[in-house]
């Protein structure tokens, strides 16, 4: 049986996240001073989806929003869109192992996730442009992808706190 | 955030900086690479100023040297971003502007070879 009300629930989550990956990319200070660098707040709701629904929901809904964002703006199968689809696989198996250790709290899975997003995009980069010198990129990415890491991770922390007793309640 | 959160961050931070401190070079960059679509088209001097000119995907990307520096002056992209990067010295640095599919490198091993002769 297809459980409507977790569907729904997605559906508007993914809605969100492309908002939020729209409103991302009109932040363009960001992108002038370091080339490459989103602040990426959608994640957070990847994050809240593998704490409150499971790995199965968290990683059909990033694939989804990386196929909308790419319609939408980069343009399908172009070299962002396999970037941020290979990133986006990536973390998303990251930050599930890293709360299902429950060693961290959603700040440092949050961390995780992002670092690891910066570095399965670069990884994507080189393999695209046939050259290692991209890693380089990574010295000041990965401590950018630290700092945004830890605002999605408080974020999603205190969304978190709020909703708990409504998901609670209805199992995971 | 938690003991593990802040272990976490200075993980990945400490492997970060020892990476970097392994890496720092300073060799001066002799010799630039201009890569299109994976192919070099191009092979530059960096001890000479001048303005080279580059057939990209979108449209002519402009080069310009100066004082051992390299810097993208022209070119057509929505964002510009490697027109924005400015100048670039650093050997392990590059300019990538992936809507032309141009990647400018350095390579100093042609030169090397001709110092050890």
């Amino acid at each position: 049986m297809i459980d409507y009300k977790k569907q729904i629930r997605l559906s508007i989550l993914l809605a969100l996240m492309i908002i939020l990956t729209l409103l991302d990319s009109y932040f363009q200070i960001f992108t002038i001073f370091i080339p490459g660098f989103k602040l990426g707040i959608a994640n957070f709701i990847i994050l809240f989806v593998i704490y409150t629904s499971g790995l199965k929901d968290a990683l059909v809904l990033s694939i989804l929003k990386v196929i909308v964002v790419g319609i939408l703006f980069s343009g399908l199968f172009s070299a962002a869109f396999m970037m941020s689809l290979t990133g986006g696989i990536l973390s998303t198996l990251i930050m599930y192992s890293a709360f299902k250790i429950k060693l961290f709290t959603p700040v440092g899975v949050s961390i995780c996730g992002s670092v690891t997003f910066q570095v399965g995009q670069i990884l994507v980069l080189s393999l695209l442009l046939n050259t290692d010198k991209v890693f380089y990129m990574l010295y000041y990415l990965i401590p950018l992808a630290i700092l945004s890491g830890i605002i999605t991770g408080f974020i999603c922390k205190k969304i978190l706190d709020e909703t708990n007793y409504i998901y609670r309640k209805e199992g995971t | 955030m938690n003991k593990y959160d802040f272990l976490l961050i200075i993980t990945v931070l400490t492997v970060l900086a020892l990476c970097f401190i392994n890496q720092l070079n300073t060799e001066k960059p002799l010799l630039a690479k201009v890569f299109y679509d994976n192919k070099e088209v191009l092979e530059i001097d960096l001890s000479k100023d001048d303005i080279y000119k580059v057939k990209g995907y979108l449209g002519d990307v402009t080069i310009e040297v100066l004082d051992n520096k390299i810097r993208v002056i022209d070119e057509t992209s929505n964002r510009n971003l490697c027109s924005k990067q400015g100048f670039v010295d650093n050997i392990n640095e590059s300019i990538i502007c992936l809507p032309n599919k141009i990647v400018i490198e350095f390579d100093n091993e042609e030169k090397l070879d001709g110092v050890v002769k």
